[in-house]
Order: C-alpha cells, then sequence, then structure tokens
C-alpha cells in the first residue's frame, strides 16, 4: 500500500491548478464563486480552452482522443475544477455520449462525432427520462416505427437538462412494443431541429431553467444514426449509467461550499461577535469535514479496485454517489447556515439599485439558497439515494430481491 | 391537559380552511405572489371582516378574548394553505407590542388593527441580530420634543404594504418603540421578495426626526414588549409551520399511493415506508412542541418563556428540516418543479425555520440556559 498521493501526482495537480489559474476566464471565475450561471458561450469557450489543452475529456482513452490518464488523475484534475471552482466538462458530451460513441459507435460514428463532442461542437442532451418511466427507467413508452430507412419517432421525454442548449439528444426508445420491457429499446441520435420536435421549459424551485420537456411528434430519425444493434439499446444505457465513475462523488465541489461558508461566516455579524466564533456553526463544519475527507478514501479505494470503462460497473460506486449528494447537500446547508437572513431574497430581487449604498454583504446573498434548492435534485438523479441502496443490500451485500 | 378542540374552535377551523383553499389554490396563490407582489390587503380586509383579526385580542379592545392557542388554529391552517401574508409578524407580532406597550392609546390602536384598517409591519430585525430577541443597533436620541433615529432594519415583512411601521431603537435609556407613518418623509426602503413570495423590504433611517407623538409608551422601556412580542410571534409561527408540514406530509402520502414505478406503486417500497413514518414521527414531535410553547409563550417568568419558546422552535425547526426535504426527495423529480406545490412548502418552510431564529440558534438558547442554571 501506498497511501499518499506520489511526487508525481501532486506535481501533477500543481499543473492543473496553474493551467485554471491562468486560462479561466475571469468573469466566469466571479461567476463561478458566487454560483452563478454561465452562458452558453461560456461554457463552450472554457471547453475549447481546456480541449485545447487536451484536457476536455479527462476520462477518455488516446485513442478516442483522450489524454489517457489514470483514474488518479482524473480524480485530481476534476477535483481542481471544482474547487477552483470551474466549470466542468460537459457531462452530456464528455461523460455520456462520448464514451458510448467510443465504445459502441461505428467507425463512421467515431470518426465523425468524437472531435465535436469533445470541441462542443454539438451540444448534446439526455433523452432518457419519461414522465411515467424515471427510477424505472425500462418502462419508457416513446416509440420508434421503422419505416424503411427511417424511424419515426412519438412520445415525450421529461428533465432533459440543457436540452434547450442542445443542438443532438440521445435518447431511449421502444422499436419493438411486443418484447419484454429492457428488450424491445433502441438508442437514438435525434438533431434538437428536426421537424416534429420541441422543447418546452421546466422551471426549477431555484426560479432557473435548466432543465425542459422534450415532445416528438412524427419526428423522422435516420437509421444510421441509431448506435448500436436495434433492441440492444438497453445495453448502451446501462454502459452508459454505469460510466460516469470518477469524480461521481463531486467532492471538490462539497469542499468549495464549504470554503465559502467560511468566508462568509468570518464576515458576517452574529450579535457581538462573527460567526465564525460561534462553536455549533465550527462544529457542523467539522462534522462534514470529517466526512468528507472519508469519502475522498472511500472514492480512491472504489477507483483503484476498477478498470477504465469497465463493462460492469462496481456496485460499490453507489456509495460515492450517495454520500457525495449527502455531504453536498450537507456543505448547502452549511452556507445557508452561514448566509442566514441574506439568503433568504429571492434571486435577482436584491440586485440593489445603488450598489454604492447597498450594505456591504448584501448583494451575493441571493444566489446561495439556489444553489441549496437545485441540490435536493442530486439525489434524485442519476440513480435516486434509495435506488442506490437498494443496489448496496442487492448486489453488494446480497440480500434477497 | 385537554388537547381537544371546542366546537367553537372547530368550526373556526373549518371556515378557516374553506376560505384558503379557494384564496391560496395553486394558481390563485402564483398571481398573488407574481402579479400582487405577495400581499393583497384585500385579504387582510376579508380577515378582519371575518373577525379574524380579532382572535385572542382582550375584548376590552373590541377582541374576542381567548388566547394564542385560538390564534394557532388560524396560523395552522395559513401554514397549511401556504398563506404569504404574514399574520404572525403583522398581527400577533404588532398586537402584543401595542398590548404591552403601556401606552395610553394602545387600545384605540389595537381597535384600528382588528378592524383591518391599520396595517402594521414590525421593524425590529437587524442584520447582526441572527435571532437574538433583543439586538438593536439602531439608535435614537432625543432632540427637543422628539427624537431622531439612524439604523438598518432588515427583512421587515410586508413592509410595501404597511400603513405603519413599529421600529424599535436604543438609546442611552435604553430600548423604545417608535409608530411611524409609512409617509413619514426620510424614510428609505428597499422592496423584494423572499424565497418563498413573501414580501419585504430593509429600511433604513438616517438621523430621521420624529415627532415626540411617535414614541410608544415610555422611552427606554420596550425591552419587555418586544420580548413577549417575540416570543408569541416565535410560538405563531411554529403553529405556521406544524400547518405546512402536516399538509407537506399528507400530500406526499398520496403521491405515493399513486406513482407508480416497477409496476406498482412506489408507497409499497417499504424503504418509502419507513420514511413517511419517521416523517410523521417528527410531525407529531413537531406539533406537541407546539402545544408545550403555546402553553408558556405569554407567561410572565422572561426565562421560563424563553426557555420553553427556544425548545419549541428547536424542535419544530428540526422537524419541518426533514419533512419539508424528504417530501420533495419522495416525490422525484416532481419534487423539484416550480409548477408543483410540494416545492413551494418547502422554500416556506426554510423561510418559516429562519423567521425568528432558526433551530441552530434556539438550541443554543437552550444550551445556554443549561449552562446558567448549572
Ligand atoms: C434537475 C434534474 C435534472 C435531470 N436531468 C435529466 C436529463 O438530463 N436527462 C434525463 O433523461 N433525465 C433527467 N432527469 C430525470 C431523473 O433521471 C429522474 O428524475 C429520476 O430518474 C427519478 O425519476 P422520477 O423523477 O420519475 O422519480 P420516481 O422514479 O417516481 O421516484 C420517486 C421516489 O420514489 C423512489 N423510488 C423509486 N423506485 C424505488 C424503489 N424501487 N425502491 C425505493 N424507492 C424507490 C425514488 O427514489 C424517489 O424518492 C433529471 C431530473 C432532475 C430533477
Amino acid at each position: 500500500m501506498d497511501l499518499r498521493f506520489t511526487d508525481e501526482e501532486n506535481a501533477f495537480r500543481e499543473e492543473v491548478r496553474s493551467f485554471i489559474r491562468e486560462n479561466l476566464p475571469k468573469p466566469v471565475h466571479a461567476k463561478m464563486l458566487e454560483h452563478r450561471a454561465l452562458s452558453k458561450d461560456e461554457v463552450v469557450s472554457w471547453q475549447r480552452i481546456l480541449n485545447a489543452r487536451g484536457w476536455a475529456t479527462p476520462s477518455w482513452p488516446a485513442a478516442w482522443g483522450g489524454p489517457g490518464w489514470t483514474a488518479v488523475q482524473r480524480y485530481i484534475f476534476l477535483d481542481e475544477l471544482h474547487q477552483f471552482p470551474a466549470p466542468e466538462p460537459v457531462s452530456f458530451n464528455v461523460s455520456m455520449i462520448g464514451p458510448v460513441i467510443g465504445t459502441f459507435g461505428s467507425d463512421e460514428q467515431k470518426a465523425r462525432l468524437l472531435p465535436r463532442i469533445a470541441n462542443l461542437d454539438d451540444w448534446w442532451c439526455q433523452g432518457f427520462s419519461e414522465p411515467g418511466a424515471g427510477s424505472d427507467l425500462a418502462a419508457l413508452s416513446t416509440s420508434a416505427i421503422r419505416h424503411g430507412d427511417h424511424y419515426v419517432v412519438n412520445g415525450t421525454k421529461m428533465w432533459q437538462g440543457m436540452g434547450h442548449r442542445a443542438d443532438w439528444m440521445f435518447t431511449l426508445v421502444r422499436t419493438d412494443p411486443a418484447a419484454k420491457k429492457q428488450a424491445g429499446i433502441s438508442f437514438l441520435l435525434i438533431d434538437m431541429k428536426s421537424p416534429g420536435l420541441s422543447v418546452q421549459p421546466i422551471i426549477t424551485i431555484d426560479g432557473r431553467h435548466e432543465v425542459n420537456s422534450v415532445f416528438l411528434d412524427n419526428v423522422r430519425v435516420p437509421v444510421a444514426q441509431r448506435v448500436y444493434l436495434e433492441n440492444k439499446g438497453w445495453d448502451v444505457a446501462k454502459f452508459l449509467l454505469g460510466n460516469e465513475r470518477t469524480g461521481i462523488a463531486r467532492i471538490g465541489m462539497s469542499k468549495y461550499l464549504i470554503r465559502r461558508a467560511k468566508q462568509i461566516a468570518a464576515q458576517v455579524q452574529d450579535g457581538d461577535r462573527t460567526l465564525a466564533e460561534d462553536a455549533g456553526f465550527r462544529r457542523r463544519c467539522a462534522e462534514i469535514e470529517v466526512e468528507l475527507k472519508a469519502l475522498e478514501i472511500t472514492q480512491m479505494r472504489v477507483l483503484a479496485a476498477m478498470g477504465e470503462h469497465a463493462e460492469k460497473p462496481d456496485p460499490r460506486s453507489s456509495i460515492l454517489k450517495i454520500k457525495g449528494v449527502e455531504l453536498r447537500q450537507a456543505a448547502s446547508e452549511l452556507l445557508l447556515r452561514a448566509a442566514g437572513p441574506l439568503a433568504l431574497a429571492a434571486e435577482g430581487e436584491y440586485d440593489p439599485p445603488n450598489p454604492e449604498d447597498a450594505p456591504a454583504d448584501t448583494e451575493w446573498g441571493s444566489t446561495i439558497a439556489p444553489v441549496y434548492f437545485i441540490l435536493r435534485a442530486a439525489s434524485i438523479y442519476g440513480g435516486a439515494t434509495e435506488v442506490q441502496k437498494n443496489i448496496l443490500a442487492q448486489a453488494v451485500l446480497g440480500l434477497p430481491k | 391537559m385537554d388537547f381537544a378542540l371546542t366546537e367553537e374552535q372547530s368550526m373556526l377551523r373549518d371556515s378557516l380552511r374553506r376560505y384558503v383553499e379557494k384564496e391560496y389554490a395553486f394558481e390563485a396563490r402564483r398571481q398573488l405572489i407574481e402579479q400582487a407582489g405577495g400581499f393583497r390587503r384585500a385579504h387582510w380586509n376579508a380577515y378582519a371582516e371575518m373577525g379574524w383579526l380579532g382572535i385572542g385580542l382582550p375584548e376590552a379592545s373590541g377582541g374576542f378574548g381567548g388566547d394564542l392557542s385560538d390564534s394557532a388554529i388560524l396560523l395552522e391552517e395559513f401554514g397549511r394553505g401556504l398563506v404569504v401574508e404574514p399574520y404572525a409578524a403583522s398581527h400577533i407580532q404588532a398586537s402584543r407590542l401595542l398590548l404591552h406597550s403601556g401606552d395610553a392609546r394602545a387600545a384605540e390602536l389595537i381597535e384600528a388593527l382588528i378592524a383591518g384598517s391599520t396595517l402594521y409591519a414590525v421593524a425590529h430585525n437587524e442584520p447582526g441580530a441572527r435571532g437574538r430577541s433583543l439586538w438593536v443597533e439602531t439608535r435614537a436620541a432625543a432632540t427637543g420634543g422628539g427624537s431622531r433615529i439612524s439604523g438598518t432594519k432588515t427583512q421587515v415583512l410586508a413592509a410595501p404594504s404597511a400603513d405603519r411601521f413599529l421600529v424599535s431603537a436604543r438609546s442611552e435609556q435604553g430600548l423604545s418603540l417608535f409608530l411611524i407613518d409609512r409617509d413619514t418623509p426620510g424614510m428609505s426602503l428597499r422592496e423584494y421578495r423572499l424565497v418563498d413570495g413573501s414580501q419585504a423590504a430593509d429600511l433604513s433611517f438616517d438621523q430621521l426626526l420624529l415627532p415626540e407623538s411617535a414614541l410608544l409608551g415610555a422611552a427606554g422601556k420596550a425591552d419587555s414588549a418586544i420580548d413577549l412580542a417575540i416570543s408569541a410571534a416565535t410560538i405563531a409561527c411554529c403553529a405556521e409551520m406544524v400547518g405546512a408540514m402536516e399538509q407537506a406530509l399528507w400530500i406526499t402520502r398520496d403521491y405515493l399511493r399513486t406513482r407508480k414505478q416497477f409496476g406498482v406503486a412506489i408507497g409499497s417500497f417499504q424503504a418509502l415506508q419507513h420514511r413517511m413514518a419517521d416523517m410523521y414521527i417528527a410531525l407529531e414531535q413537531a406539533r406537541s412542541m407546539l402545544y408545550r410553547g403555546l402553553a408558556y409563550a405569554e407567561d410572565g417568568d422572561a426565562i421560563r418563556r424563553r426557555g420553553a419558546v427556544s425548545a419549541s422552535k428547536a424542535q419544530v425547526g428540526r422537524s419541518a428540516q426533514y419533512i419539508a426535504a424528504q417530501a420533495v426527495q419522495l416525490h422525484g423529480g416532481i419534487g423539484l418543479t416550480n409548477e408543483y406545490c410540494i416545492g413551494h412548502y418547502f422554500k416556506r418552510l426554510l423561510v418559516l425555520e429562519a423567521a425568528y431564529g432558526s433551530s441552530a440558534y434556539h438550541v443554543g438558547v437552550v444550551a445556554q440556559q443549561l449552562r446558567d442554571a448549572a
């Protein structure tokens, strides 16, 4: 055993950190520091900066044009992005559709799509969930009926993150209605500009627009845009869902939320002292930090035991998802506690008419509650906490189904 | 002990529920927040017409008698229906400030409050207070017959709609209360809405000159009125939270009975049944602490009162955080949308948890009392 990072790994961390420091545009960093939403252009240009350095696709092997990093390097890279904080490369592209094309795509699909995915020339969204198919994804009912060299697709997809920005959607459709659940599903790539496809915003409780419904009304999709075999889409989906491993716990994000909570606590008044002097606040910080340290090592242990893009995901990675989200939520609660009443104004309503006159510490308050609100979703998407616990109980502990 | 409602109380509850279900139905409430800025004077006038502004106030000032337990019936219903107008602040807290002010005009002022003709906003909370009931840095200095006040008040609920403000300020003599009309020149309001849609403003005073008549009660003698008013308002807030969390629990129960995944109602998964059982336990614990708080909220012994009030807010706040978070979780994605009710319970409960001191603050008060008693 070697229980510390090696010198090379530490040097790599330094290299990543100074690259981010030197290359992340200042306005983007300023927004990230205050949890503000980024524009499409900001996300795209940052990903292109990373891509020019060969770092936009941390989990890709060299054969796909990726950096071919070890699991530890991938972890360090994301950890540095999260802590800085800088945006991570768009996960729909880099962690989801990219590895699918690299693994299941035809040579033509690989050559055409992988470079565009990495450079964010095409922005992808994930069209899996439906109103009636969430945790039970295989219950999906969007249908694709083949007419010669096209499928005609009908149905409703729901919860498409950034669907309004997307150029393409990868989606699961039912190509064989007679087959049992998982057996009749295919994996299709759909151009968001296709006639009959429409996108409708869903506003979430943080007041922001990130997710959408996507309606498919007789949308024609060329058969060449199917990935892998007809009716074998579930294999692709399982691979994709089990794939997002490195950085799943997003420990660096929790670290940043705690850092910000401490900064605020050191500034805000709590009676005749600052909040940082409150023993209860410090204790809560410590509790979360201890658990985060444990999770960081658990993550390294799970990564060490796992190959790259393993055929079968390690069921223990459910620990990373469950605990990672729990701690991010706890860190956001701590941030909310630090900001106190300053966090309760609705976003956009508290922008001071004259910043000079405003109490110095109020402008930032209203972007904090939205972080807390939207993090409630993290224990629901990507395999809800309850579903992950079922996996641990059954696949790891061997309890009966 | 007797926890049963009287026949009159049950009737009151039923009429409140009918009104709230109609006036604060999902779409009506959305309009109230987005178009009317989170406060409708017509609602307040309706409360007055229905006699709801006289509940728990002395008959001598035109009230209907009774006590805070009667108000709690109203507040639970308001919580259940996500009423955004701040009854706890603009009615419970304001009426207690007037009642305990010792001012000769108190009875007359309370009469106007009960009639709904004066709407009060309580401008007491300050940025550094973080729950401390008597934390006031706003300064008052005597000048000629009147006073000048300087300072900042934050998150003054209903301030954009109020006719008058009850403002606390500190001078060498101690804490005083001032009655300030909204059109007083030199007052500056920064208006905004909170995350739950309720209406608030920050008030700042820079050497604001007030006539002698603005002083409510004796100069420097307002501590006890302020503290009593906050105790009552804190427990009122607990009642509102219990109503909201109870409703959130049953909405979630209903959803779990109807939502199907894997071919069955998700409520049939034992993991979710146990979660709901835990939520139910948290609710019952909160309700018990509401009742205990009601028993002491207007107790004359300040130490005993504060201890009981803090214990209540601590428990109710913790239960609320748990129930609100799990209600969203058990709904899955739909719990995250603004188009569905449960997220609004989540946001409302967050604001109420922070009001009059968070549960973390109030646990600290209880701990401090343990230390003082040792
Ligand atoms: C902000 C956000 C972004 C999203 N982005 C995308 C996206 O980009 N693309 C996409 O396709 N989808 C996306 N989703 C959808 C997400 O994947 C689903 O919300 C998720 O699969 C849960 O499904 P559901 O919402 O239908 O909840 P349900 O499946 O109905 O679950 C409701 C509750 O029941 C529990 N439950 C379900 N089954 C079991 C069980 N067997 N045992 C115990 N408990 C159970 C759940 O854990 C949950 O608490 C997003 C969702 C959100 C909220």
